[in-house]
C-alpha cells in the first residue's frame, strides 16, 4: 500500500506523536500530566468503541462495564492474589476478552436497536456482579491500594515505575500498541469485511462470509482492549469503585468518539481531547458535565456526524477542490 | 393468601408504570421507527416536574398533575423538532445517538437545578385503606387507577377519533398512509408528544410513592423495552401485556433472590427474551 | 437486435460436464403463518444446464432463491446439492460450497469502488480473521498479489474493466447489474441463481447481459434464472419450469413449455384480471 509519505496527514500525524511524547516535558504543573494521562486513558476506551462501533457499525453501550471489568479483574488480582503487573495485566486482558465472548455471542445475533438495550442490559449485570462480589471487589467500597507496575530490571538500567512521568510513557506506549492495531484492522481483510458487513450484512452473507464470527471476533477485540485500558487506569489511579464500571462511562466514551470523529482513528483522540479540556476550561463540576456532554451528542450527530475530524476534511476538500478517481 | 395479594398489587403498581413508559416507547418506534432510549429519563423529568410544582411551589396535586401532562407534552414537541426531526434521513444509527444524548442531557439538567440527592414528594391521599389484610396506599391505588383511565382515554383516542386511526394506520402501514394523505410530519409529532405526555402521567403518578431522583428512569427504561419487544415493537396491546409480565418477573425475582440478585435476574430475563422472541428480532431466518 | 442466441450457437458451445445432478429439491413446503409460499416442490437441475424459472408474480420464485441459499429456512423438505443435504445450512455456508446468488434488487456495496465489491466475493477463500491481520501481516500481503489478479479476471469477465475504480454507486443501472453478477461470480459457484438480472434495462443492454450469462454457462457453471421477459427465457434455457402458487404446474423444454395449457392459463389468467 503506497501512500504519498509526506501526505498532510502523516506530517500531522508525526507533529502529534511528537508532542505527545514531549508531554512531560513540557508539563509545568503535576495536573497537567495528570490530565494528559486521563486523556490518554479515554483515547483508549474511545478506541476500543471505534472498533466495535465505529468500522463494525454495532453502537455498544457495554464497553464502560467492559472497561470496569478488566479494571477490577486487575485490581482482585494484584491486591487478593499479589499477581504482578506484567502477568495480571494480560489476564485481565483475556478475562475481559472472555466477557466480551459471552457477551458478543448472544448481542450481536441482533439487530440495530436490540444490541443497543442488550448491551446496555449486560452493562448492568456486570456493574451489579461487581457490587455483589463483595468478599472480591469490596462491593459498593470497592478497591483500593491498587499498586501498578513494579520494576523491570535490564541490563543497562531498570525500568521503574514510580514516577507519574514514567506511567505517562507506559500509557502512552500502549496507546501507541492499540492504534496500530486499530490501523492493521482497518487496513486488513476483516476490516473490509467489516465496511462490507455494515453496509449490507446480507450482501456479505451471501458471498460466503461468516458474518456473526466477524462480528464476535471484533466485539472481543474490542473488548480486550477496553478492559486493557481498564487494567492501566487502575494501576495509575490506584483506586476503584463500581461506578468505574457504570455505563455512563460508555456514555461519555460514545460523546468524545462522536466528537472526535467515528470510524476514525486521530478522532479517538481528538475528542477526549476537545471534551475533557472544555469541562476543564467551564471550571464544570461533575454535573454540568453530564448535561454538555448530552448537548455536544445531540448537536454533533445533527450537525457534524463525521466529527470533527470529519469537518476538517470537509473543509480541507472544499478547500483544496482536490478531485479524481478514487484510490 | 394476603401475602398473594399484596404481591398482586405491587405487580399491578408497578405493571402500570411500566404500560405507561412502554406505550410511547412502542408508539414512537411503530411510527417513527426511533427506538426513544431517552423515554426513561423523560419519566424521570415528570417525576421532577411534580416536585418542582408540588413540593416546592406548593400547589395542589391535582393541578400539577394536569400541568405536568401539558409541560411534558410541550417537552416532547421541543425535543421532537429539535433533535429527532433533523436526523429522521439520516442512517438510523443517527437516531439512536441523538435519543442517547437526549438521554444524558435530560439527566444532565435535573442534576444542575435538583443535585443528584433523594427527594420526596407528599402523597395527595395520604389514606391507608386496609382489607382482607392487605393494605394499599392511596397513592399506589392511584397509580392503577390512574393508569387505567389514562390507557382507556388512549385506546379511545386511536380507535375513536379520526387522529387516532391516522395514527394507528401509519403505524401498521407508512407508505399507504402517505399516500391517503395522512401527513406523517404531525403524526410523528403528535405522537412523541402523546410519548412523553405518558411518560409524564407515569413520573407525575410514581413520584408521591417512591423517592425521586435523576437515576430512577434507567430500570423502567429497560424493563419497558424488554416489555415492547415481548409484545412486538409497535403493537400496543403487546407492550401493556408485556408490561405486566416484566413486572410480575420483577415482583417475582424479588420475592426469591435476594435483592442483590434480583437485579441481574431481571436483566437476565429481559436478555433472554430479547434472545428468544423471534418477531423481528433475529435476522430473518424465519 | 444481434443474431447470436440460435439453437444451433448453443449446442456448438455446449460443454458437458457429465450428467449428474447437481441440485435436487424434494417436496419442499415454506409456510408463512398460514399462507403457503412454497407448495410441496420439487425438481432438479443437472450439472451444467441453465434452467428457467418462469411464473407470474408472487409464485414463489424468489422465495425459492431465498430457500436454496439459506435466507429461509423451510418448513418441511429437502434440499439436496452436489450429493449433499443442505436443507437449513446458513447462507454464507452455502455460498462456500458453491451456490451464488444475485438479487432482484441489484445489491451492491454502493460506497465501494468496483474493484472492492469483487474482493469482498474472493475474501471468504482466504483467511481473514482478527488474528491474521495483526499476526500475519507479510503472509497476507504476499497473497494480496494472488487475490488481485483474480478480482482482475472477474472485473474484465463483466466487462467493467474501465469502471475499476469507480464507485459502485456512480455506475449505470445495467453496469450495476453486471457488477452484482460479478460478485457472485468471484465466489467461483458452482451453481449461480439469478434473480431476474435484466430488470429495468433496455434492448442493447439485455444483449450485452445475455452474453455474459452465456460466459458464466461455457465455463460450465449451472445457472438457475428468473425472468420474466419470455424471449429471454426461451433462447437462454434448455429447460424451463414453471411456477404458480409455490407449486410447480409445468416442466420441459421451451418448446414444451410455450404449449402448455397449465402454464399458459396462469398467465393468461393474470392478463384477463388486469
Amino acid at each position: 500500500m503506497a501512500r504519498a509519505s509526506l501526505s498532510p496527514r502523516f506530517l500531522f500525524g508525526i507533529a502529534g506523536l511528537v508532542f505527545l511524547i514531549i508531554i512531560p516535558a513540557i508539563s509545568t504543573t503535576g495536573f497537567f500530566l495528570h490530565m494528559a494521562t486521563v486523556i490518554l486513558l479515554w483515547t483508549m476506551l474511545c478506541l476500543s468503541l471505534n472498533i466495535i462501533f465505529g468500522y463494525g457499525g454495532q453502537l455498544s453501550l457495554a464497553h464502560g462495564g467492559l472497561f470496569g471489568a478488566g479494571a477490577y479483574v486487575y485490581g482482585v488480582l494484584v491486591t487478593k492474589l499479589s499477581i504482578d503487573f506484567w502477568l495480571a495485566f494480560p489476564m485481565a486482558g483475556a478475562a475481559t476478552g472472555i466477557i466480551g465472548l459471552l457477551i458478543g455471542i448472544p448481542s450481536l445475533r441482533l439487530k440495530g436497536p436490540y444490541f443497543v438495550i442488550v448491551t446496555l442490559g449486560f452493562n448492568i449485570i456486570l456493574v451489579a456482579i461487581i457490587r455483589n462480589l463483595t468478599s472480591l471487589t469490596g462491593g459498593v467500597n470497592g478497591l483500593v491500594g491498587i499498586p501498578g507496575p513494579g520494576m523491570i530490571p535490564g541490563p543497562f538500567f531498570a525500568l521503574d515505575f514510580n514516577s507519574k512521568t514514567s506511567q505517562y510513557y507506559l500509557i502512552l506506549f500502549f496507546l501507541l500498541v492499540f492504534w496500530l492495531v486499530m490501523y492493521f484492522i482497518k487496513d486488513s481483510r476483516i476490516g473490509k469485511c467489516l465496511a462490507a458487513i455494515k453496509e449490507d450484512e446480507d450482501l456479505c452473507q451471501s458471498v460466503g462470509i461468516n458474518t456473526m464470527w466477524v462480528k464476535v471476533q471484533t466485539f472481543v477485540l474490542s473488548s480486550i482492549l477496553a478492559g486493557l485500558g481498564g487494567v492501566l487506569y487502575a494501576s495509575y489511579i490506584g483506586v476503584l469503585t463500581p461506578n468505574d464500571a457504570s455505563f455512563h462511562i460508555g456514555f461519555d466514551a460514545l460523546v468524545y468518539l462522536t466528537v472526535g470523529g467515528i470510524g476514525s482513528v486521530v478522532g479517538t483522540i481528538l475528542g477526549p481531547v476537545i471534551m475533557i479540556l472544555i469541562s476543564e476550561f467551564l471550571q464544570a463540576v461533575v454535573e454540568i458535565r453530564l448535561f454538555i456532554n448530552g448537548l455536544a451528542l445531540v448537536i454533533l450527530i445533527i450537525f457534524m456526524p463525521k466529527g470533527i475530524t470529519g469537518g476538517i476534511a470537509y473543509l480541507w476538500k472544499k478547500l483544496f477542490q482536490t478531485r479524481g478517481k478514487a484510490t | 393468601m394476603a401475602e398473594l395479594l399484596q404481591q398482586v398489587l405491587n405487580v399491578l403498581v408497578l405493571g402500570s408504570i411500566y404500560c405507561l413508559v412502554a406505550s410511547g416507547l412502542t408508539l414512537v418506534y411503530g411510527i417513527m421507527h426511533v427506538p426513544n432510549f431517552a423515554q426513561g429519563n423523560l419519566y424521570m423529568a415528570g417525576a421532577y416536574v411534580v416536585f418542582l410544582l408540588a413540593s416546592l411551589f406548593r400547589i395542589n396535586y391535582w393541578f400539577v398533575f394536569l400541568a405536568t401532562i401539558l409541560i411534558m407534552g410541550a417537552v416532547g414537541l421541543v425535543i421532537e423538532r429539535v433533535c429527532f426531526r433533523p436526523v429522521r434521513n439520516a442512517p438510523h444509527v443517527n437516531s439512536f445517538v441523538v435519543a442517547l444524548g437526549v438521554l444524558m442531557a435530560i439527566e444532565g439538567l435535573i442534576v444542575i437545578f435538583f443535585g443528584a440527592d433523594y427527594k420526596e414528594v407528599e402523597a395527595p391521599w395520604k389514606r391507608i385503606l386496609d382489607c382482607y389484610g392487605v393494605t394499599i396506599g392511596g397513592q399506589r391505588l392511584l397509580v392503577i387507577l390512574g393508569t387505567f383511565l389514562v390507557m382507556a382515554i388512549l385506546q379511545f383516542f386511536i380507535k375513536r377519533t379520526k387522529t387516532g386511526m391516522s395514527l394507528d394506520a401509519m403505524s401498521q402501514n407508512k407508505e399507504l398512509a402517505l399516500m391517503v394523505g395522512i401527513n406523517v410530519n404531525q403524526m410523528s409529532l403528535l405522537a412523541f408528544m402523546i410519548s412523553t405526555g405518558l411518560a409524564g402521567v407515569a413520573g407525575a403518578l410514581m413520584a408521591p410513592v417512591s423517592f425521586v431522583y435523576p437515576a430512577m428512569g434507567m430500570t423502567p427504561l429497560l424493563i419497558a423495552f424488554a416489555a415492547v419487544i415481548f409484545g412486538g415493537m409497535g403493537n400496543l396491546s403487546g407492550a401493556v401485556l408485556g408490561s405486566f409480565i416484566m413486572a410480575g418477573a420483577q415482583v417475582l425475582s424479588i420475592q426469591y433472590f435476594s435483592s442483590v440478585f434480583s437485579d441481574i435476574a431481571i436483566f437476565g430475563i429481559m436478555i433472554a427474551i430479547l434472545l428468544f422472541r423471534p418477531k423481528g428480532i433475529l435476522g430473518g431466518r424465519g | 437486435m444481434e443474431e447470436t442466441f440460435s439453437n444451433s450457437g448453443k449446442g456448438d458451445l455446449m460443454v458437458s460436464r457429465g450428467k449428474g445432478m447437481l441440485l435436487t429439491v424434494r417436496n419442499l413446503i415454506k409456510e408463512f403463518g398460514g399462507l403457503q409460499a412454497i407448495n410441496n416442490l420439487s425438481f432438479e437441475v443437472n450439472e451444467g444446464e441453465i434452467l428457467g424459472i418462469i411464473g407470474p408474480n408472487g409464485a414463489g420464485k424468489s422465495t425459492l432463491f431465498n430457500l436454496l441459499t439459506g435466507v429461509l429456512s423451510p418448513t418441511d423438505g429437502e434440499i439436496i446439492f452436489d450429493e449433499k443435504l443442505v436443507t437449513g445450512l446458513p447462507t454464507h455456508v452455502l455460498a462456500q460450497r458453491g451456490i451464488a446468488r444475485t438479487f432482484q434488487t441489484t445489491k451492491i456495496f454502493m460506497d465501494q469502488t468496483v474493484l472492492n465489491n469483487i474482493v469482498i466475493g474472493v475474501v471468504p477463500k482466504t483467511k481473514y480473521s482478527v488474528w491474521n491481520a495483526i499476526m500475519s501481516r507479510r503472509k497476507m500481503k504476499r497473497e494480496e498479489d494472488g487475490l488481485l489478479k483474480r478480482c482482475e479476471g472477474v472485473i474484465r469477465f463483466i466487462d467493467l474493466e474501465k469502471k475499476a475504480n469507480n464507485f459502485a454507486g456512480e455506475l449505470g443501472q445495467e453496469e450495476k447489474k453486471r457488477l452484482a453478477i460479478g460478485i457472485a461470480m468471484s465466489t467461483e459457484p458452482k451453481l449461480l441463481l439469478l434473480d431476474e438480472p435484466t430488470g429495468g434495462i433496455n434492448i442493447e443492454e439485455i444483449n450485452h447481459l445475455m452474453g455474459i450469462i452465456r460466459k458464466i454457462w461455457s465455463k460450465g457453471i449451472t445457472i438457475c434464472l428468473i425472468e420474466h421477459k419470455m424471449k429471454m427465457v426461451m433462447e437462454l434455457c434448455e429447460r424451463i419450469i414453471v411456477l404458480n402458487y409455490g407449486t410447480k404446474i409445468a416442466e420441459g423444454t421451451p418448446q414444451e413449455v410455450r404449449h402448455n395449457e397449465a402454464a399458459i392459463k396462469a398467465y393468461l389468467g393474470e392478463e384477463y384480471a388486469a
